[in-house]
């Protein structure tokens, strides 16, 4: 790394950590609605600019770039926060096996990698005098987002979606196993009958089960893809495996979050038959 | 001896000394009636105010054994059964959802924002898509 490289590296760090000062998780993501909110309103002056009948050709130029500079900055500046935000959400996970740490580390390394790209976005943002200037940048940046960026992104969030949901799993089973404890108890109070609560226990355990079952699906695939792509075997056969897993990598995320989002509807019905049980328990104590 | 008793009989204080006496015994604070702790009791409790102050304590321990009930025995039966926190749970699981889904929208959203920044034309899909995922996220 040349001395260039590394006062870029540096800059660039310092620029996106102080974009993330003192922004909790719940915060971060509220500011990303917002930031993407605001693009909406700077592409909407980009058209009134241009639509302006009274303003001259060259004041016309001048506001239209700048309309567009500002636009672009935005979506470089939600590109950033996204990027630490996955970041952040990568790094709260702990306790993983040894190969979904190896990913995790590996993926947070390909976030890094991201950084010299949103420096030199800036810089050339920072140098542009002309509307064809920034027309080609916007346009630059958008193959970069579509070839590299949301790829990335696509399989990150997947595996960030498979591991949030193990842990809601373990809340939910942790639930369970306390309410069964607690009908024990009226049940012993002589308050609850056995046959009152044993039906819907039964439907609440195989929806946790169902949750799983489709989480570990999903989890299988994502690690098996995130695998092949981070840690090539080397071989005979790896150009054919590459093939494999490339023509299945387009529609793999994809898929795992169609996964994990059907895991989530058996834990939303569990936690009804949850709510279900808790009234009837309510009701056979007299309370409101 | 005679003759000097019965000069005693004929001696009076001084009128100065009447009247300083008098205002001295006047001005001393008298003694207050103390009446005897049983005797105090026997004139505040009589029968109508044991009935009544009987069922007042009686609806009290009542209600506060009923409160206490409520309040600490039964829910403490049944706490893991608290709706509050299962549905804070369940909305914990749906945000975690909703945070995924927030990147593959605003994937679509910045393509077309790069779009029309770089001048290239937006199909008339395109923005209805934008504009429908914009409203789902500032819900």
């Amino acid at each position: 790394m040349n001395l260039l490289s590394k006062i870029r590296l540096v800059t660039a760090s310092i620029f996106i950590v102080g974009l993330f000062l003192n922004i909790s998780p719940a915060n971060a993501q509220e500011l990303l609605k917002n930031t993407l909110g605001e693009i909406n309103g700077k592409i909407d002056r980009i058209d009134k600019i241009k639509g302006d009948q009274i303003l001259g050709n060259e004041e016309k130029d001048i506001q239209e770039t700048e309309a567009r500079k500002d636009a672009l900055s935005k979506i470089l500046e939600i590109t950033i926060l996204e990027n630490n935000d996955l970041k952040e959400k990568l790094e709260s996970f702990s306790n993983l096996p040894e190969n979904e740490q190896r990913i995790k580390e590996a993926l947070i390394k390909s976030l890094e990698e991201n950084l010299s790209t949103y420096q030199i976005m800036k810089e050339r943002l920072e140098e542009i005098e002309t509307v064809i200037q920034v027309k080609q940048l916007a346009s630059d940046f958008k193959n970069w987002r579509a070839l590299v960026y949301n790829q990335k992104t696509e399989k990150i969030t997947a595996f960030i979606s498979v591991l949030k949901q193990k842990e809601a799993l373990e809340t939910a089973k942790e639930r369970l196993q306390n309410i069964k404890k607690d009908i024990e108890k009226i049940e012993a109070a002589e308050i609850f009958k056995r046959e009152d609560s044993e039906e819907v226990l039964k439907k609440a355990a195989s929806g946790i089960e169902n949750a799983e079952i489709l989480n570990n699906k999903a989890e299988k695939m994502i690690v098996e893809i995130l695998d092949q792509e981070l840690f090539p075997k080397k071989g005979i056969f790896n150009k054919l495996t590459f093939k494999n897993i490339f023509s299945k990598e387009k529609t793999a995320p994809a898929t795992v979050k169609q996964y994990v989002g059907d895991s989530l509807k058996q834990l939303q019905t569990t936690y009804r038959i949850f709510l279900e049980i808790s009234k009837l328990a309510k009701e056979k104590i007299g309370l409101k | 001896m005679e003759k000097i008793l019965k000069k005693f009989k004929t001696i009076e204080p001084k009128e100065e000394f009447k009247r300083r006496s008098l205002a001295i015994i006047l001005n001393t604070p008298q003694n207050e009636y103390q009446p005897k702790p049983f005797e105090y009791l026997g004139s505040f409790f009589n029968l109508q105010k044991i009935m009544g102050l009987t069922a007042v304590a009686t609806l009290l321990i009542i209600s506060g054994l009923s409160f206490l009930n409520n309040k600490l025995i039964g829910p403490s039966l049944v706490s893991n059964l608290n709706q509050q926190d299962l549905n804070k749970e369940m909305e914990s699981f749906n945000i975690q959802f909703s945070q995924i889904k927030y990147y593959d929208d605003s994937a679509k959203r910045i393509e077309v924002a790069l779009m029309k920044t770089s001048g290239e034309s937006v199909t008339k899909e395109q923005n209805e898509e934008i504009n429908q995922i914009l409203d789902e996220l500032t819900l």
